[in-house]
């Protein structure tokens, strides 16, 4: 027998007052999943209000500096022994902060924004891909 | 020989392609866009790399993207799968030149074939039977194209060379739309396909769509494995398929087969490939060749037992086939049905996150899919989330566990095209076999009318 409209009603009428939030029936020929957003209605029916704390989330800034291109990850040019960048360097907005090497190919890996190297993430060597994060950044405030 | 492939594809093909080069102790580097970025299929690889952000422009059709990625892994090997550059000439030169092998036709098959014309003169010249008029492109008199079109017949249809997949074409019944017909025809050709050549064949009212598989190696072995029926179409989109198709004489077919092996014995074709064929009142007629494997190989494989995309992979390493036309077995019947992610009524796309996945199996059940619990279906692609493939010893008793396997398989999340395929096994003429390719769309529009 299908299931009707005035039960599937009565089935989240029983859930929204017993607190149960998802329910599944199964018969052969047919089945009804019913997912009841009960979180909002609890909240309110939680009478004494906790004088909650307002918990400062805390919000990350920073911003990555990603790859664009798949290769290898450099973070020093082959030529010199240092690295583009270090932890606590000042950079500007289009600062090369390492290089992805594509065979014979070498592409540079930009700072997206000026601020402070707050850790090169990506290890020397390793394979990189579009939007691999590579270097972050705490920008200027 | 090389030993590491790239899958320059994604979803159930790219799957599909790395469990062939799995089982052959191939190494495989997956190359995807962001979207995809957290399937199965990508964690499964020896090598993952991202290539770019969700629009295929930038990924799976990016051919810099892609040689250079093919670089940083060091594969020695391309295969694309279907769809995207799969049928691209200039992708196949630009493989070559890299000094990697194309896991496909060589270049000049894959252009033969992409001209309507030139095909067709191809095939002519081998003995494969094509739909009545000339090949080669029409003369820009109309006076000309007029008694062409009176020789052939009418209806006519009027195509771009370049054209393909139901578009750049038109249909006329009678002389006097001719001239029409051609104008708008030639203007949208040189607008869409860059080639304003357009030729003119018979058309036909009620036809099958048949095509053949083929398997060439490099030491001159050209073998066909079967023939598939594709005829339950929706917009030239093919929705089932099968193996073999019902109720067409199998002598007429055997001699068919022949001359498609022949034409690859001419041209000469490598790799697998596929003669599309349009079927009526017994006669076949050569549309066009998909250099390519085909989202509805699985069946051809489940009646042959050959593994098509294992035989791609051996013939692109040189390897023989090892098999002779005589050794190939055609075994009971197989019915492929296509889960798409959409809205089994309107159709529209069904994007989103799967969350739940449940997959029939069984004796004779098969199915493809990259999809797992969780998974993302992008809004970016096609909407193909895998293929149910049903064998049996008869026709009936592939329709009779498709049947099953369809009830068992639960996804939640998104909305699949199951109930069409529930509500297309119900059809007593798809269960008579033989339907011609309009019959889904007039019997889904007679269902709309009368519900």
């Amino acid at each position: 027998m299908p299931i009707k409209l005035t039960d599937i009603a009565r089935l989240a009428q029983i859930l929204e007052k017993s607190g149960v939030d998802t329910i599944e029936i199964e018969e052969p020929g047919q089945s009804l999943k019913l997912v009841v957003d009960t979180g909002p209605r609890m909240a309110a029916s939680a009478a004494p209000a906790a004088p909650a704390a307002p918990a400062a989330p805390a919000i990350d800034h920073s911003v990555i500096a990603k790859a664009d291109v798949a290769g290898h990850f450099l973070a020093a040019h082959p030529w010199r022994d240092q690295p583009f960048v270090a932890q606590g360097q000042r950079i500007e907005a289009g600062t090369t902060v390492g290089l992805v090497k594509i065979g014979l190919l070498y592409a540079p890996i930009v700072a997206p924004a000026a601020g402070t190297v707050d850790a090169v993430i990506a290890e020397t060597g390793a394979t990189v891909g579009y939007g691999t994060p590579i270097v972050r950044i705490r920008p200027l405030s | 020989m090389f030993d590491k492939v790239l899958i320059a594809n994604r979803g159930e093909i790219a799957l599909r392609i790395q469990r062939a080069c799995r089982a052959m102790g191939l190494k495989t580097v997956v190359i995807h866009s962001e979207a995809d970025r957290d399937a199965r299929y990508v964690a499964l690889a020896d090598e993952a790399l991202c290539i770019g952000p969700a629009p295929a422009s930038s990924t799976y059709l990016n051919v810099a993207a892609i040689l250079l990625a093919a670089e940083v892994s060091g594969a020695q090997a391309i295969h694309p799968g279907y769809g995207f550059l799969s049928e691209s000439a200039e992708f196949a030169d630009r493989v070559a030149r890299a000094g990697l092998t194309f896991i496909s036709p060589p270049a000049d098959c894959i252009r033969t074939m992409g001209d309507k014309v030139a095909a067709k003169r191809a095939m002519r010249m081998a003995g494969v039977p094509c739909v009545p008029g000339p090949d080669s492109a029409l003369p820009d008199d109309p006076a000309e194209v007029r008694a062409i079109a009176r020789g052939i017949g009418y209806p006519v249809i009027v195509k771009a060379a370049g054209g393909g997949g139901g578009r750049g074409m038109r249909i006329v019944r009678s002389e006097g739309a001719l001239d029409e017909a051609l104008a708008l025809t030639r203007a949208e050709a040189s607008k869409a396909f860059k080639n304003a050549a357009v030729y003119i064949e018979k058309f036909l009212e009620k036809p099958r769509h048949i095509e053949i598989q083929v398997l060439c190696d490099q030491h001159d072995n050209h073998l066909w494995l079967g023939d598939r029926d594709c005829s339950l179409q929706r917009r030239n989109q093919k929705v089932v398929e099968e193996a073999p198709a019902p109720g067409i004489d199998r002598a007429l077919i055997e001699r068919v087969g022949a001359s498609c092996v022949e034409a690859c014995r001419r041209i000469g074709y490598r790799g697998a490939g596929t003669f599309e064929f349009l079927y009526e009142d017994g006669q076949f007629f050569f549309i066009e060749m998909n250099t390519r494997v085909q989202v509805e190989h699985p069946v051809t494989e489940m009646t042959t037992g050959i593994d098509i995309v294992k035989a791609q992979i051996r013939i692109a390493q040189g390897e023989p086939l090892g098999i002779a036309q005589g050794d190939i077995a055609r075994i009971g019947h197989a019915i492929e049905f296509r889960i798409n992610a959409e809205d089994p009524a309107t159709f529209a796309p069904s994007p989103g996150t799967v969350t739940c996945w449940d997959v029939p199996g069984g004796i004779g059940i098969r199915v493809d899919s990259h999809i797992t619990a969780g998974a993302t279906v992008p809004r970016h692609y096609d909407s193909l989330i895998g293929k149910l493939i049903a064998h049996g010893s008869t026709r009936e008793e592939a329709m009779a566990r498709a049947r099953v396997a369809l009830s068992e398989l639960r996804a939640e999340g998104i909305r699949t095209n199951v109930p069409l395929h529930q509500a297309i096994l119900a059809d007593p003429a798809f269960c008579r076999g033989g339907y011609d390719i309009h019959h889904l769309e007039h019997w889904m529009n007679a269902k709309v009318a009368a519900p």
